[in-house]
């Protein structure tokens, strides 16, 4: 095969091929890297958000809705479809925080017991002891890991599990609060992925000195200040609750860990007045906001509510496959609480029954969108790179002209001699994508080394995770991924040796021979 | 089959026959006539010196032969070129192509050596292209013919190392290396000093008398035209016996 000897010689000892092979491996790199990055990104955003929130939420916000028991109930029924169920109540709140800063925060009520079965929960309990220190840190200095904070850690993983603290060493258990670990500050995080606890911060007071403040979040407590919704959806009055904080918890998104706090669903219901009973109701001459009068006792037995039902899918049933479930259990659901709970017309119209991925459909779609733009602008710079090859090609195989046209006259056919580059480009291609690839996966896995050391030798920190929602990069590559980069760098590659290679092989053999 | 007639072209089949030929050039809208009915008949085994001013179109007409290129059609050339019965007209894409690999064998006045390849591959590679791949028998061949030449010690040079003389052998030998019934050369020996150049010619004749190898060589050298059974002459554009 003459193709073959040619291509040896072709291909060793220029500079030519070297180089078209390297912009081959280059944007193959390029585009690995960055769509396994991104990518990675949403994958973990969309898994941990699912860990995090259960699969599918059914929720009528702020005044909630009765009769979640049975709802719940109707839900697990069928195992096939439906893992578990558990209601959640959320609400905002003004949180005290320990410092005395004062940040607005999203309050969840939780019953441990049933929520540990919908999202996992447990595992993102922070305080806990541990023997095994995390990854990258090597000198082992999580404080975790110290044996004489273990039976500490300890209590605080119990008192999370029970929801419940003393307010005072020794005293009584009390409903507790789990605040998110970037909640109150007290937990910084190292680079090697662990959190600090924070020795004597000096913070601000409100009477104009300075006072240093405890270090450890499960030594202190939280003011929530929530305002309760009678079932009509009128204000209340504002309650301020205090919890001990039992645990942290962390997700690794950063929205999540900055802006929740979890507290005892039942005591969170009684601060709302959710939790039902014969309550002071308005009778309905009072509807209107402004007029005179004050509530009076009706007798009426209003049930308990809660403003969410969180669901997890039975293992493999998609997302969606599970809100289709969960619509159709909620009609029959409503069907035998007519007017006691929403409407399933207003719950489907308004779309409350919603996937994780529906429910942050600005962030996860913010993400999706800005994946698909930077891999658009990515496969545009390929492109343009395929045109670089093309021109390298081009440049190529003009060179060789003079040879074609001798191949052409010594008997060659056209296909034969178009033969020689697309077996070229295809040496290069293959050779640049493996390249590529392989360099892409080295960087991928390493990404966060990388991004460290760029942090520590230039100062850039380009994942911030106040800016991104996780604290570490995502750093795998898939290989559905890897081969479709891969593939496509060999395709571009083809491309651009058939096109020159083409008019080469339609080239009158005598005018490639004059061809200077 | 055989047999030389000049008189007779009706009743006698040459090997080489060619018809009327016309080829024009268009350059810059200027028309540039280069050959202007152009009729040649070879015998088989027939050795042709082809003679002309520089420019009157004796590469042209070889390519023609060596269907590297096609003669006009229409107007006044309805020319023809048959090859052992065969009318290259008729051959198209492959079976062109093949003509090209096994029926002839083809000196270009400018070598037309591939660089990257050595003097033995530059030689071998006639034979892949022919057959596609190559046996020991056709490298030994190969080896003997370059060292009949004169180059048994430049086997692994690059065609960039060598003499135009010695780029000259080569090329004869790749044009030989397939024993092609038909030899086009084009100045085999323009850059041979004349007791290479003679030898060359030797071996020519040998490899000739062997196989009855027809030739049409295109020559400046009187030398050649000597030993050719017949020379012809373009002269503006036609062949002139004179
Ligand atoms: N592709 C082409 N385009 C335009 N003109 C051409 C082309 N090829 C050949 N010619 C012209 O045709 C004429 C004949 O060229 P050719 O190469 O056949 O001459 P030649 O007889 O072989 O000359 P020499 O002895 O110098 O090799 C020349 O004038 C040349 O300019
Ligand atoms: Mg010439």
């Amino acid at each position: 095969m003459y193709q073959i000897l040619l291509n040896k010689k072709y291909l060793t000892g220029k500079v030519m091929p070297l180089l078209a092979a390297l912009a081959v491996a280059l944007c193959t790199t390029m585009v690995l890297v960055v769509w396994s990055v991104m990518g990675g990104f949403l994958s973990t955003l969309l898994a941990q958000g699912r860990a995090m929130m259960g699969d599918v939420a059914i929720h009528w916000p702020t005044t909630g809705f009765a009769h979640y028991d049975d709802l719940i109930s109707r839900l697990e029924e069928d195992k096939s479809m439906v893992a578990g169920a558990t209601p959640v109540i959320e609400t905002l709140a003004m949180a005290s925080l320990p410092d005395n800063r004062i940040e607005g925060v999203q309050v969840k009520g939780i019953d441990a017991a049933s929520y540990a079965r919908v999202v996992d929960f447990d595992q993102t309990l922070w305080w806990r002891p541990m023997t095994e220190a995390l990854p990258r840190d090597v000198e082992r200095r999580d404080p975790r890991l110290d044996p004489r904070s273990a039976e500490r850690l300890s209590q605080a993983l119990a008192d999370a599990r029970a929801m419940a603290r003393p307010m005072v060493p020794g005293g009584p258990a009390v409903p507790a609060a789990i605040t998110g670990i970037e909640v109150t500050g007290y937990s910084r995080r190292s680079r090697e992925g662990f959190y600090n606890i924070n020795e004597g911060l000096l913070r601000p007071q409100p009477d104009g000195g300075v006072k240093s403040v405890g270090s450890f979040a499960p030594d202190a407590t939280i003011t929530l200040r929530m305002v309760p919704f009678d079932e009509g959806g009128r204000e209340v009055s504002l309650v301020p609750g205090v919890f001990p904080i039992a645990n942290e918890f962390r997700t690794g998104v950063y929205d999540i860990d900055k802006r929740t706090v979890f507290v005892e669903f039942k005591k969170l219901q009684e601060m709302l007045k959710m939790n039902g009973g014969t309550v002071v109701t308005r009778d309905q001459a009072d509807n209107d906001l402004f007029a005179a009068g004050s509530p009076k006792a009706t007798g009426v037995v209003v049930p308990a509510r809660a403003t969410t039902v969180l669901v997890r899918a039975a293992a493999g049933v998609s997302p969606d496959a599970l809100r289709a479930h969960c619509t159709k259990v909620y009609r029959q659901f409503a069907a035998a609480h007519v007017r006691g709970v929403p409407p399933p017309e207003m719950v489907e119209s308004n779309n409350l029954i919603r996937t994780w991925e529906m429910q942050n459909a600005t962030l996860v779609g913010a993400v999706k969108k800005e994946t698909a733009m930077v891999l658009l602008l990515l496969w545009l710079i390929s492109f343009v790179a395929s045109f670089l090859i093309l021109a390298i090609f081009w440049a190529m195989i003009s060179e060789k002209t003079k040879d074609i046209g001798t191949l052409r006259a010594i008997g060659a056919s056209g296909a034969g001699v178009a033969g020689i580059w697309i077996i070229y480009g295809l040496v290069i291609g293959v050779i640049g994508s493996v390249l590529g690839v392989a360099l892409a996966c080295v960087i991928v896995v390493n990404i966060n080394p990388i991004h460290e050391w760029l942090g520590t030798a230039l100062g850039l920190y380009v994942w911030d995770p106040r800016v991104y929602y996780f604290t570490q990069i995502p750093s795998k590559v898939e290989p559905v991924r890897a081969l479709v980069v891969g593939l496509s760098g060999v395709m571009f590659s083809l491309v651009g040796a058939i096109v020159p290679a083409v008019r080469a092989a339609a080239m009158k053999p005598v005018s490639a021979l004059r061809f200077e | 089959m055989i047999g030389v007639g000049f008189g007779d072209l009706a009743t006698t089949v040459a090997y080489l026959h060619a018809a009327n030929l016309f080829k024009t050039y268009t350059l810059h809208r200027k028309r540039v006539p280069v050959l202007r009915g152009v009729s040649l008949e070879v015998a088989k085994g027939e050795c042709v010196a082809v003679l002309g001013k520089s420019g009157s179109g004796k590469s042209t007409l070889l390519h023609l032969l060596g269907g590297l290129d096609r003669p006009d059609r229409g107007g006044a050339g309805a020319g023809k070129i048959s090859v052992d019965g065969v009318d290259l007209a008729s051959l198209r894409f492959r079976s062109l192509d093949r003509y090209r690999a096994q029926s002839v064998g083809f000196v270009f006045q400018l070598y037309h050596l591939l660089p990257e390849l050595s003097v033995l591959e530059n030689v071998t590679i006639a034979a892949m292209v022919k057959g596609g791949s190559i046996g020991a028998s056709t490298r030994g061949r190969a080896v003997e013919m370059l060292g009949e030449f004169g180059l048994g010690d430049r086997l692994a040079h690059r065609p960039a190392e060598l003499s135009g003389g010695e780029r000259q052998r080569v090329a004869l030998a790749r044009a030989l290396i397939n024993t092609p019934p038909l030899l086009l050369a084009d100045e085999p020996t323009g850059n041979l000093d004349p007791a290479t150049g003679g030898q060359i010619l030797d071996l020519l004749d040998a490899f000739r008398n062997r196989n009855s190898a027809t030739m049409v060589i295109v020559t400046h050298s009187m030398d050649v035209a000597r030993r050719a059974d017949r020379v012809v002459r373009l002269v503006d554009g036609v062949v002139s016996t004179a």
